[in-house]
């Protein structure tokens, strides 16, 4: 594929370069969970929606570039690449889901004038 | 007539192939009347409903024409259709069947069904559900017809249940005033109390029995030719068809134990009866279900057997009998349910020509009659059929003297004179109450279609106190009422005096014969109530045609006689009335075969010994009831100004029978109200508190537990998010718990 700066190759941080990328990819998608749950502007939800997403992508992305890394990989040119291949699908199904998701969102205001999700309980009954 | 017409019908098959087109004429005038029958105009329902029933009528004439004149131990039509019911202990087949009994029935129906029609299309002509009229008229043939012709007792039951339907229709025809609905409840609640004796009796005649079946059903065998079914030889041996039908049953009961009975009396020991039955050894395939004939019906039968002897067998059969004959109570209105027929009046007039006096309620003694070989099995059963037959007519009678409605006093007539029939019956004259049957539906639908005339021409009014004088105005109608009430009465030479002195002999008969006193006392009972009846027919004619008119002067100006719809009938039955003894009570009174003549076969006991040493007595006596029943009335009403003034009069006896004997208030004291207080018990304590409480309850347990959790239903998609969230947790932690 394309090569790296060196610094992110280095040997001795890789592993720890891989703990950080997760934990910061947990906050992520810990931000996104809770901004889901809590907050009821729709727009935020579906931001939220979207943070969930891409911290998912980083953490696909994070083990992608670990098993290239890894010994028994040496040599071997598609290493990892199935990672990076969920990920750009992640974003294309992002993509069409913010489309939608908006498009509703859009419908929804124009119907009925609000965007909080405590109006949106018609089904209810 | 009837010649020719035999001479020119074609041949037995085919008119067996053409016996459905009876039944079906009847329902598709019911089918076009009851879906279009708003588009019609009145005459063209009308004459959709009269024509229906005319055709029924010329194909039954048809067919019935070859009944009589073949010879040949099997001279009865049959059409299978093949088996409604089979299962290996019982069979039901569906089929139609005419024989000399049911030929008779379906003559009535259909003949006096086609005039009746005729005239409803005169009488009904100012009405404005003119179809639905004809529709359930139609609907009533078709039932009827059903109940003649049907092959099995299921059919009989099917029809029975069907005209019951009618009459409860047609009666409540006028539903607009709340007292014909109510006339029709009654009428449908006391023919239900009857039909669950009926029913008990068709269940227990398949206990014994095994069939419901009148006769084998028609079976072709691979050759194309016939099983015979009733092949009677010489040695008195039964041939049992495959299936047989009750009668087979009956035959084959009669012609071992019938010999017995006689050698019993020679005797006087009783020895073992020996089994004179044959049957078939391989197993006869009905439909698809094969039934091992060796091994089911002739065991039930020879279990039957065995036990005949025995007293269990002989008291079923009384039982069936018994229960058999309430049902007819209840359809042909004897004591103690004759209380629903004088109240079907409610209904039109054409309505209780046809079905309350010359149809339906003969089909209690048409039932009788089809089974009387079982009947003949039971001189318990007869003894009660004649009593309770006598006791109606005479009661009866006693409560006609005194009506004032011009309608009631024939229906009483009605139930009195379904009481002789049953008397008939119950002496074993069974051929002579169908021919009562016959007689009573000419001069009966005679005097109700000139009832009608009459209230048509008083603008519906049926008081007798408000009629009078209609003499003049209304020369056809008077005429053939004339006749017909001549016939009611029992005037030597009309039709009525045929049957009805012939009935009452036969009883007297049976008194010499067997010197049972009850015989006497019914005689007398049947005398009395032919004085009664001479007296108030002829009661009803002065005060109806005699005298001055007592109208008011609007009606009076309206008098007219009835159009020609109406007064052709009139005529028509009026001939009969006066001629129907000569012209068909050979067939039913000829000295020597007068059973067979019905295709009714001799029953264990012969009525016709003393009938010679019974006729001249009693020939004196029913004409001289006749007469000083018709010479009292005319000097009490022939005058004209004696009108009968019910609030004037003390007799005590007067005022209990103007009230009906206060018949319907002891129901009421004795049935009605205990039922109700009962039922209101009931309705509170069981079905309010057990039953609704375990519905409701069970409802309230539910909706309880529902409002329990429906509290996680918010609505709200953050709630929702939050629960998959926390799952999507615990699935986790579990996972990992797992992979631990």
């Amino acid at each position: 594929m394309f090569e790296l700066p060196s610094i992110l190759l280095a040997d001795a941080g890789g592993l720890m370069n891989l703990k950080a990328c997760l934990i910061l990819a947990g906050a992520i998608f810990s931000i996104g969970a809770w901004g889901v749950v809590a907050r009821r502007n729709v727009l935020i939800v579906l931001v939220s929606l979207e943070l969930m997403l891409n911290a998912v992508n980083l953490v696909f992305a994070s083990f992608a570039r670990m098993h290239a890394n890894m010994p028994h990989a040496a040599g071997n040119a598609t290493a990892g690449e199935d990672g990076q291949i969920f990920a750009l699908f992640i974003i294309a199904v992002a993509a069409a889901e913010a489309a939608v998701g908006l498009a509703i969102v859009i419908t929804y205001f124009r119907n009925k004038e609000t965007v909080d999700t405590r109006d949106m309980n018609e089904l209810k009954q | 007539m009837m010649d020719w017409i035999a001479l020119h019908s074609p041949s037995r098959e085919l008119l067996e192939s053409r016996l459905y087109l009876i039944p079906l004429f009847p329902l598709l005038g019911f089918l076009l009347n009851g879906l279009f029958g708003r588009h019609f105009s009145k005459v063209f329902a009308g004459l959709v409903g009269t024509l229906a029933a005319l055709c029924a009528f010329i194909v039954a004439l048809q067919c019935v024409s070859v009944v009589p004149n073949s010879s040949g131990v099997r001279d009865a039509l049959h059409a299978s259709y093949g088996t409604w019911i089979a299962t290996p202990d019982f069979i039901c087949s569906f089929g139609l069947y005419i024989d000399k009994l049911s030929s008779v029935m379906i003559l009535v129906v259909t003949g006096i069904g086609t005039l009746i029609h005729l005239y409803s299309m005169g009488y009904m002509a100012h009405d404005n559900s003119v179809p639905r009229f004809f529709a359930y008229l139609n609907l009533f043939l078709f039932a009827m017809i059903l109940l003649v012709l049907g092959d099995n007792l299921l059919m009989l039951f099917v029809g029975w249940e069907g005209v019951g339907l009618c009459s409860y229709l047609l009666i409540g025809f006028w539903y607009e005033d709340s007292k014909n609905a109510a006339a029709g409840m009654k009428a449908f609640v006391v023919n239900r109390i009857g039909d669950l004796g009926f029913l008990m009796g068709i269940f227990t005649l398949i206990a014994l029995f095994g069939t419901v079946n009148y006769v084998s059903p028609v079976v072709e065998n691979k050759d194309g030719t016939r099983v015979t079914p009733r092949t009677t030889s010489a040695e008195k041996k039964v041939a049992m068809p495959a299936t047989p039908g009750l009668l087979d049953y009956m035959d084959a009961i009669r012609l071992t134990y019938g010999k017995e009975e006689k050698a019993e009396a020679e005797h006087g020991e009783h020895g073992e009866p020996s089994l004179k039955v044959e049957l078939p050894d391989d197993s006869v395939k009905i439909s698809d279900i094969k039934i091992d004939s060796t091994k089911t019906l002739s065991g039930s039968l020879a279990a039957g057997m065995k036990s005949f002897n025995t007293a269990g067998f002989a008291w079923l059969i009384t039982f069936a009998c018994l229960c058999l004959f309430i049902g007819a109570t209840g359809k042909s209105a004897q004591i103690p349910l004759f209380v629903w027929l004088p109240d079907a009046m409610a209904g039109p007039t054409p309505v209780s020509a046809l079905i309350h006096a010359a149809t339906m309620v003969t089909a209690g003694i048409y039932m009788v009659c089809r089974l009387h070989p079982l009947f003949a099995l039971s001189e318990t059963a007869l003894l009660v059929i004649a009593g309770v037959g006598a006791a109606t007519a005479l009661f009866s009678a006693l409560i006609g003297l005194t009506q004032l409605d011009i309608k009631k006093v024939l229906a009483y007539s009605t139930v009195s004179q379904l009481g002789y029939m049953f008397v008939g019956l119950g002496a074993g004259a069974f051929s002579l109450g169908i021919f009562h049957v016959l007689t009573h539906a000419f001069f009966k639908a005679l005097l109700f279609l000139g009832a009608g005339s009459v209230i048509h021409a008083m603008s519906n009014e049926q008081d007798m106190r408000k009629m009078g004088g209609l003499r003049t105005k209304l020369p056809w109608t008077f005429a053939t009422m004339l006749i017909g009430a001549m016939a009611l009465a029992g005037v030597p030479g009309t039709s009525g005096w045929f049957s009805k002195d012939n009935i009452l002999a036969t009883v007297l008969g049976r008194y010499i014969d067997t010197h049972n006193s009850l015989y006497l006392l019914y005689y007398i009972m049947g005398i009395t109530g032919a004085l009664c009846t001479a007296f108030y027919t002829f009661r009803l004619i002065f005060l109806t045609f005699f005298g001055e008119n007592r109208a008011s002067e609007e009606v009076k100006s309206r008098i007219h006689e009835s159009p020609w719809t109406m007064v052709l009938p009139l005529v028509v039955l009026a001939f009969f009335s006066l001629t129907g003894g000569f012209l068909f009570g050979h067939s039913f009174v000829e000295e020597k075969d007068a059973l067979a003549a019905l295709d009714i076969r001799n029953v264990p006991f012969h009525a016709e010994h003393n009938l010679h040493s019974a006729h001249v007595p009693n020939l004196i006596l029913t004409a001289m009831a006749a007469l000083l029943g018709i010479g009292y009335a005319f000097m009490r009403y022939g005058s004209g100004g004696n009108v009968p003034n019910p609030e004037k009069s003390t007799n005590i006896f007067y005022k209990a029978s103007l009230n009906k004997f206060y018949v319907d208030e002891i129901y009421d004291i004795l049935i009605v109200f205990p039922f109700s207080v009962i039922a209101e018990l009931l309705h509170w304590g069981f079905d309010m508190i057990l039953i609704d409480g375990i519905v409701c309850g069970s409802a309230e347990i539910v909706r309880n537990l529902s409002g329990l959790f429906k509290r996680i239903q918010t609505g709200l998609m953050n709630t929702y998010a939050f629960a998959i969230l926390t799952g999507a947790v615990v699935f986790l932690i579990y996972l990992f718990a797992g992979v631990k």
